[in-house]
């Protein structure tokens, strides 16, 4: 062993490399306030590691891109793991990278002769938060996808070469592909090599002028190894432990798949950067921006680097009687600012009790519902296919259904009391936009049973209270307010009493599966089962096992069953043929007159919705659209 | 790293090298395993496709497919080249009904069907049937087969692959399509 040892050493030299390593004088002896450095660069280490890993996964296209990382997250082996470290140790540079700048210049570390290594480390500092920016877009999802457009944006905004500069990340005059590729490009290659280049150079300097060790040594001088070692190994396990952890307890977010065509109200930039976000929002530096022409540019990029410019000559702010003082408490009002803008973003997000906040805590809570539900139609048996997963989302009538809703619907009915999205239908005061809003009653049903056996009783049993938001109605007015009184809600209120009947229970029951199955929805019953043929009778009929209806259905309503050539009845509205389907709903909506004739209360939506949006809400209302194994029926319309 | 002799003959020295070896030992093991914990999910990563467990309902059936209707096959003995389609399921995307390979078809006098895989057992290239010689012919290393699949030289390792076909009650030619591993003797199912 020995004489293999000193061949290789022969050779390598390796003996003596291992010496200059380990044998590094610590004056003053080892202490936890020097593990900083090890740390950013161990830390390094980890995003080489799982980046060259999760590069085998990805796949840099914008019909790709969230596709392999869903796959790399949700399939692949460790994937979430290794994307969790991997999302979690970026930040935890930057945050290690914040407490290293601010030793470096409370020791002053950046004095004379180590002018030279702390600007290599500002270089670094800028390489890093490239790297942060460039991985956020690469999943192209929502959040990362609408967060790196503000970026670009603000790149494009510097007066001159702003859009040039805009172009060249892009790859193009908007967002596509070649963005992808590029910012991979950068992030995976340039950037890193570059980082890797500094990070030698700043090594190799600081091991020229040694470490600065801080007055008064409690203890005789040493080396690097062991002590120092140690205490970087034991700051270094800590850092990945709490990696780890994140990892696995939180895990990096996947939201939708990026839609440009789609807005997104809950966008932000990663964490660390809600400082300058909150910056840009404050009125004066818009103002100042106008006034000095460089619009957003002033604040996102002249400001910023006014500071960086400061920090950058604190070595010969220093050499001025005083200076290392200002130096000092000039970056610890930048952290402070920095942490407070943090603060203030964060409380107007998460805890302001105001519009924006309500309205932002909303839009992120949706933003996570849409992640879920594209991650569990990619999981279907249907699969992704070759379009993307954002044709999921857009074909989903669970996804698009309730958006439709609270646009084209809500103004009058409601869903579960709501609008469809899971909010409160709200009186917005214009004078006093962060007061607690004031709920709108409906003026149409709540449309969440709509068509459901429930449904059908209530309006049969219980006609008047079942149409009792109509009485608000504005839109159609006239016709809506008489519903609670028409002839429909007289015959209700003369047969309620024998429909609630113990002795009718069964008859009740038949004629209510007997108006369900003309829907034809996946639970409805086959039209020759022997209750819906019992029902049936009882429509044509009236008789009930107790006593019989004051009127038969059949005498005032049409009804034609599927392939029969008789009609059941033939004259009368509302048309009750298909009722509560697929078809007759989207008839309801394009010309309800069709159905309700003279009573009708209801506008016409002909022209105004596109085949496949008509498709989308009739779908969602019936509930036409896959669930997920684990949790069947859990949104569906028809529980109560 | 020198070891401690609790012996030592240097005053004060004993405590302080035990301690200095303690120090050692702990910054090796917590060195270690910061250096090789963050590589261990990267390299199940990578060992994914080794390790996965192939999901349960993946395969559809018995693994037969429909090629052709019994008509469209020449009933002289002479094989024809039919396209595969089937669903595919590449990593994240699924794609209906997408060509995944061909097949030889042909039928006797009898009626009998014969089908073999268009993947040269060698090496996995595309094998032509040459109507002239009436061989099957690999164009990438000069692979031949007879008619009945059997290797007519020594490059190929193993004769042609033969495939499980079967009529059904439409009269349509139903294969099962499997591939082989390539360049060995033994004919073994790729999974």
């Amino acid at each position: 062993m020995k004489l293999f040892l000193n061949w290789l050493d022969d050779r390598t030299g390796y003996r003596d490399l291992m010496h200059e390593a380990l044998r590094e004088h610590i004056p003053g002896g080892a202490r936890w306030r020097y593990v900083w450095g090890s740390t950013l660069t161990f830390v390094f280490m980890v995003q080489v590691v799982t980046g060259f890993a999760l590069w085998a996964g990805y796949s840099p296209s914008s019909g790709t891109a969230w596709e392999s990382v869903y796959y790399i997250q949700h399939e692949m082996t460790l994937g979430s793991v290794l994307r969790g470290v991997h999302h979690f140790a970026a930040q935890a540079m930057v945050v290690l990278m914040a407490v290293h700048l601010m030793q470096v210049v409370i020791d002053g570390a950046y004095k004379a002769p180590r002018e030279m290594n702390f600007w290599l480390g500002l270089v670094l500092m800028q390489i890093v938060l490239g790297l942060g920016l460039t991985g956020y877009l690469l999943p192209w999802d929502q959040k990362g996808y609408y967060a790196t457009r503000v970026a670009t944006e603000i790149m494009g905004s510097t007066p001159g070469i702003g859009p040039q500069i805009q172009q060249l990340a892009q790859g193009g005059p908007s967002y596509g592909h070649h963005t992808l590729t590029r910012f991979f490009a950068l992030h995976a290659g340039i950037l890193p090599a570059l980082l890797v280049a500094f990070l030698a150079l700043h090594i190799y300097v600081f091991r020229r002028h040694g470490i600065t060790a801080k007055q008064p040594y409690r203890k005789p001088d040493s080396e690097f190894w062991p002590d120092q070692v140690l205490m970087d190994a034991v700051a270094c396990l800590a850092i990945l432990a709490t990696l780890l952890l994140l990892a696995v307890w939180k895990g990096a977010e996947l939201s939708a798949p990026a839609n440009p065509a789609s807005g997104f109200s809950a966008a932000r930039p990663e964490w660390y950067y809600l400082f300058l976000f909150r910056f840009l929002k404050f009125g004066w530096v818009s103002h100042a921006g106008e006034v000095t022409g460089l619009g957003e540019a002033f604040g996102a990029v002249v400001l910023p680097g006014i500071l960086m410019t400061i920090i950058a000559l604190m070595p010969f702010i220093a050499r001025v009687k005083g200076g290392h003082k200002f130096n000092v408490g000039f970056l610890v009002l930048v952290v402070l600012g920095s942490v407070g803008l943090t603060g203030v973003a964060l409380y107007e997000d998460w805890i302001a009790d105001t519009a924006d906040g309500r309205s932002f805590r909303a839009a992120v809570a949706q933003a996570h519902k849409d992640g879920q539900r594209a991650v569990a139609l990619s999981q279907a048996p249907a699969g992704i296919p070759p379009e993307g997963a954002i044709s999921l989302l857009l074909n989903d009538p669970l996804t698009q259904g309730p958006r439709l809703f609270q646009t084209r619907c809500s103004d009058c009915h409601r869903w579960q009391g709501q609008d469809g999205l899971g909010n409160d239908v709200v009186q917005i005061d214009e004078s006093a936009l962060d007061a607690p809003a004031k709920p709108v009653a409906a003026k149409a049903p709540d449309l969440a049973t709509f068509g459901s056996r429930a449904w059908i009783k209530g309006l049969l049993s219980n006609f008047a209270e079942h149409m009792k938001s109509t009485e608000n109605a504005t839109v159609m007015a006239e016709k809506a307010r008489e519903l609670p009184g028409g002839t429909m809600a007289e015959w209700s209120k003369e047969n309620s009493a024998a429909l609630n009947s113990e002795a009718n229970k069964a008859s009740f029951e038949a004629i209510v599966e007997f108006l369900y199955t003309q829907s034809g929805r996946s639970d409805a019953l086959p039209q020759n089962d022997p209750k819906v043929l019992a029902g049936r009778e009882i429509f044509q009929s009236g008789k009930l096992a107790d006593g019989e209806l004051t009127t038969a259905c059949a005498d005032c309503h049409t009804m034609i069953l599927p392939g029969e050539t008789e009609p059941l009845s033939a004259s009368g509205e509302p048309i009750l043929t298909g009722y509560g389907g697929k078809d007759w709903l989207k008839q309801m909506l394009l010309n309800p007159d069709a159905h309700y004739g003279e009573s009708n209360a209801m506008p016409a939506f002909h022209g105004q919705l596109s085949d496949h949006e008509l498709d989308m809400i009739t779908r969602w209302i019936i509930g036409e659209y896959y669930l997920p194994p684990e949790e069947p029926t859990k949104e569906s319309p028809t529980t109560e | 790293m020198s070891k401690p002799t609790s012996a030592s003959p240097a005053a004060g020295a004993p405590a302080a090298q035990r301690r200095r070896f303690l120090a050692g030992l702990a910054a090796g093991v917590i060195g270690t395993i910061v250096a090789v914990v963050p590589t261990i999910p990267g390299i199940a990563f990578l060992l994914h496709p080794l390790l996965k467990k192939k999901k349960a309902g993946a395969a559809e059936g018995d693994g037969y497919v429909k090629i052709t209707t019994v008509e469209a096959i020449p009933k002289d003995g002479s094989p024809r080249a039919f396209p595969v389609q089937m669903d595919i399921q590449d990593a994240w995307n699924k794609y209906p009904d997408r060509q995944v390979g061909s097949v030889f078809l042909s039928r006797n006098e009898d009626g009998q069907l014969k089908c073999f895989s268009c993947v040269c057992p060698h090496l996995g290239c595309t094998i032509n049937y040459e109507e002239k010689a009436k061989l099957y012919l690999c164009p990438c290393h000069a692979s031949s087969f007879k008619l009945d699949g059997e290797r007519e030289n020594q490059i190929p390792p193993r004769s042609m692959d033969p495939l499980e076909v079967r009529v059904n009650e439409k009269n349509e030619v139903e294969v099962k399509y499997q591939t082989f591993r390539a360049g060995t003797s033994e004919r073994k199912v790729v999974s």
